[in-house]
């Protein structure tokens, strides 16, 4: 199989607005007793945490750069590989049903509130499926658009609110500082899917991933606490009474002619919407087509298609079911599973099978050794 | 490979087909079925309890050479309901045609409605998306309608006069600049209170008659002009008081809101200097975290002289004028804090100056020791000034001794 692939750079900017879908849906836990502080603390944390949460993906790729972390599991753990492959599949799939519950939810709530939640389905779906269809390279270019659209739209929106930065916003939590910092930190890992896509798409690009890894973390980091800034200050406490403080923000800011930027900002959403649940769907079907035969690998790219479909529907239509998926993403214990306990343990029995492997090659005498293994000959 | 191909046909097909029937997210409306509305009055009926609003619709009058004065442009929807939302969609109703809010400049809230409380308004225009944060927010001394109805003699359209009032005003420090955003921020806050921008109705002999555009006087229909009122001071929600001009700018230089204002005084040698303040800077910090809580201003004013008044003409100013127009410049400026700060969070127990937050962000500690019964330990609050100003700009007029 041919694996199609693209540059760190293009994986770096796929993966940062990706991340940004979800940077830009965050509502900070003001209020009574809370302070904003601790959140932007946080953010800085978390960059440590996501490097170091993304070591077992670089141990992987270091020990196989060809494959990723669903295909050593099926080398080494035959079997229960597959289950390492449905559940990959199953995460990706649901993290792209959440964005599509948040897509619909925004644009039937904030945007087009008379509108039909179908016609939204309907037509996101489709679109979301070509682009998964044509493949990583396809995504990852459309990406790199999007993340220059993204850049002025979110230039303009932070330069407009500076004018209504309101210091005394900023507070300190009245108690359990680190309590608080500690459960932002959580808080963004759980909600942090791109590390798994940093695990399927390992073989997939090209270049140096460490750097790229570093440079990914950093741009999230300034970013989000541009934004984290932005919302504490300009809302205030205000911004704990809305779903989408970013799109508030974005109402709020008035630049030159433009009376206000939520247009922009909507535009520039729904495209990175688009993108996110292209990727994951893509990510999805990669893992199913790992476990069909090559004549059958369509199928794969059906099934998930059809899945996905049937699977929005109850979230867009049901607050409980939207609000429960949220709350298992936000447990943590997806993330933790996927990002941290598989890889390892995935890690760890590839070493192991190395080892096994180069222990049976020394009992092997010397003399024995086959013609194609000697490069003298 | 035939399946791509043929998934590309069915995409193909279905992309063709919703050019004909998905060119939309919502139904269209035509502009002749909208009814933009340019600014918003609610009143609250005393006796039932009922909102009153009354929706200033954009309405052009065509066929005329000039639309300011003699045209208003604009047509006034009045209609009631048990809520806010009732009384709009009665409004719609009346009107028959799709209301849009996307355009409004002004929303106008009555006095009787202020002191009613203002969470029926924030509810309703919480949960409106077409409703812009950045909208500027009015109290009227009276009734809102009445404010609407009054016939606005600048402006293509009466709420552009109101708003260019309201920005006129604000920009030579008479009025606080107050959007929707920020009642919406004090309302969500602890311990923060909010105050509005006061508009009055004139009733006054003088306004009996206008300016035409070519300088003639001419008769005017009503003998009413509106003007802006000072401050009004909501705690807890609800109105409890008015600044008058001086008061409002204190609380402008307390909140470094000050971005130009004309400051008129004298000294033992000038009769009265005026002078522009084109620049300032001013903080407000928490020094004393238990009662009696300490604050303490810092501001500095740069100014530039537009006129003055000797009272001798043989007067040449010296350093010591100037030095003595600043100081007086620093009184004035500490007499009006002081008058704010005294009539806000003294007399009307209300913290329009974050002193909570500012509390808060000073000393955690003390903050949670104190935050319950903060409110009630507003009035002994004290407010040390150190302002300092700078003439810097003398004009083109001088009254110094001839430099070689």
């Amino acid at each position: 199989m041919i694996l199609k692939k693209i540059s760190v750079w293009q994986f770096v900017l796929l993966l940062y607005i990706c991340r940004m879908f979800s940077a830009m849906t965050y509502t900070p836990a003001m209020g009574v007793g809370s302070g904003g502080v601790s959140i932007l603390i946080a953010w800085v944390i978390s960059l440590a945490v996501g490097i170091l949460v993304l070591l077992p993906a670089l141990w992987l790729r270091s020990m196989d750069q060809g494959k990723n972390a669903v295909m050593l599991s099926m080398d080494v753990w035959k079997r229960a590989g597959v289950l390492v492959a449905l559940l990959y599949c199953a995460f990706t799939i649901m993290t792209a049903v959440s964005t599509f519950a948040h897509f619909e939810f925004f644009m039937t709530n904030a945007v087009f509130p008379q509108s039909s939640t179908l016609f939204f389905v309907i037509t996101m779906w489709i679109a979301c499926v070509y682009a998964a269809c044509m493949g990583l390279e396809s995504i990852a270019r459309t990406g790199v658009i999007i993340f220059a659209g993204f850049l002025i739209s979110f230039a303009f929106i932070a330069f407009a609110s500076l004018s209504q930065v309101d210091m005394p916003n900023l507070k300190l939590p009245l108690e359990g500082l680190g309590k608080e910092i500690g459960f932002s930190v959580y808080e963004q890992f759980s909600r942090n899917a791109e590390f798994v896509v940093v695990l399927l798409l390992l073989p997939h690009i090209k270049g140096n991933l460490k750097k790229g890894i570093i440079a990914l973390s950093c741009m999230i980091t300034v970013t989000a606490e541009i934004i984290a800034f932005l919302i504490l200050t300009v809302l205030g406490d205000y911004s704990a009474t809305q779903t989408i403080p970013y799109y508030t923000l974005s109402s709020v800011a008035e630049f030159s002619i433009f009376q206000r930027l939520d247009a922009l900002h909507m535009t520039i959403w729904v495209a990175i919407a688009l993108v996110k649940i292209a990727l994951y769907l893509f990510l999805s079907m990669e893992c199913i087509r790992m476990l069909l035969p090559e004549q059958r690998k369509k199928w794969g790219t059906i099934g998930c298609s059809i899945l996905l479909f049937f699977l929005i529907l109850p979230f867009c239509y049901s607050k409980q079911a939207f609000d429960g998926l949220y709350m298992v993403f936000s447990s943590g214990i997806p993330s933790l599973l996927l990002v941290v306990i598989l890889p390892l343990g995935i890690g760890i029995s590839v070493k192991i099978k190395k080892g096994g492997e180069k222990r049976e090659a020394k009992k092997v005498p010397a003399g024995h050794s086959s013609p194609a293994a000697d490069p003298e000959r | 490979m035939k399946l791509k191909k043929f998934l590309r046909g069915i995409l193909l097909l279905l992309l063709i087909l919703s050019v004909s029937t998905l060119c939309g997210c919502l139904p269209s409306v035509e502009l002749n079925e909208r009814a933009i509305v340019q600014a918003i009055g609610i009143d609250i009926d005393e006796n039932t309890g009922e909102f009153l609003i009354s929706l200033q619709i954009y309405t052009p009058q065509g066929g005329q050479s000039s639309t300011e004065g003699e045209q208003q442009n604009a047509a006034i929807l009045e209609s009631s309901g048990a809520t806010v939302t009732e009384a709009v969609q009665n409004a719609t109703l009346k009107q028959g045609k799709s209301i849009f809010y996307g355009h409004n400049r002004v929303i106008i809230i009555g006095e009787a409605a202020a002191k009613n409380g203002l969470e029926p308004v924030m509810s309703f225009f919480n949960g409106n998306g077409q409703s812009r944060l950045n909208t500027g927010v009015l109290i009227a001394k009276g009734s809102a309608c009445e404010i609407l109805k009054t016939r606005m003699s600048q402006g293509v359209l009466p709420a552009q006069a109101l708003e260019s009032m309201a920005d006129n005003s604000r920009e030579n420090g008479k009025i606080i600049d107050v959007t929707y955003l920020d009642i919406a921020k004090a309302f969500e806050n602890e311990t923060d209170d909010a105050v509005i921008p006061a508009i009055a109705v004139n009733s006054d002999e003088e306004n009996s008659s206008d300016t035409g555009s070519e300088g003639q006087q001419i008769p005017n229909e009503t003998s009413q002009s509106i003007e802006m009122s000072g401050t009004a001071v909501f705690q807890d929600g609800k109105l409890a008081g008015y600044l008058n001009e001086e008061e409002t700018r204190g609380l402008m230089w307390l909140r470094g809101d000050v971005k130009k204002t004309i400051m008129v005084a004298s000294t033992d040698r000038i009769t009265s200097f005026s002078v522009e303040i084109y620049k300032t800077s001013a903080d407000l910090t928490c020094e004393t975290t238990s009662v009696p809580y300490t604050y303490l201003l810092t501001a500095h004013l740069n100014g530039s002289i537009r006129d003055i008044t000797l009272k001798d003409e043989d007067i040449l100013l010296n350093d010591a004028d100037y030095e003595a127009m600043e100081q007086m410049l620093c009184r004035i400026v500490e007499k009006e804090v002081l008058a704010a700060v005294d009539k806000t969070v003294i007399r009307y127990n209300a913290d329009v100056l974050q002193l909570g937050n500012r509390l808060w962000q000073k000393d955690v500690a003390a903050w949670s020791r104190v935050r319950d019964q903060f409110p009630q330990e507003l009035s002994q609050i004290t407010v040390n000034c150190q302002i300092t100003a700078d003439i810097d700009r003398i004009g083109l007029e001088t009254h110094e001794q001839g430099k070689e």
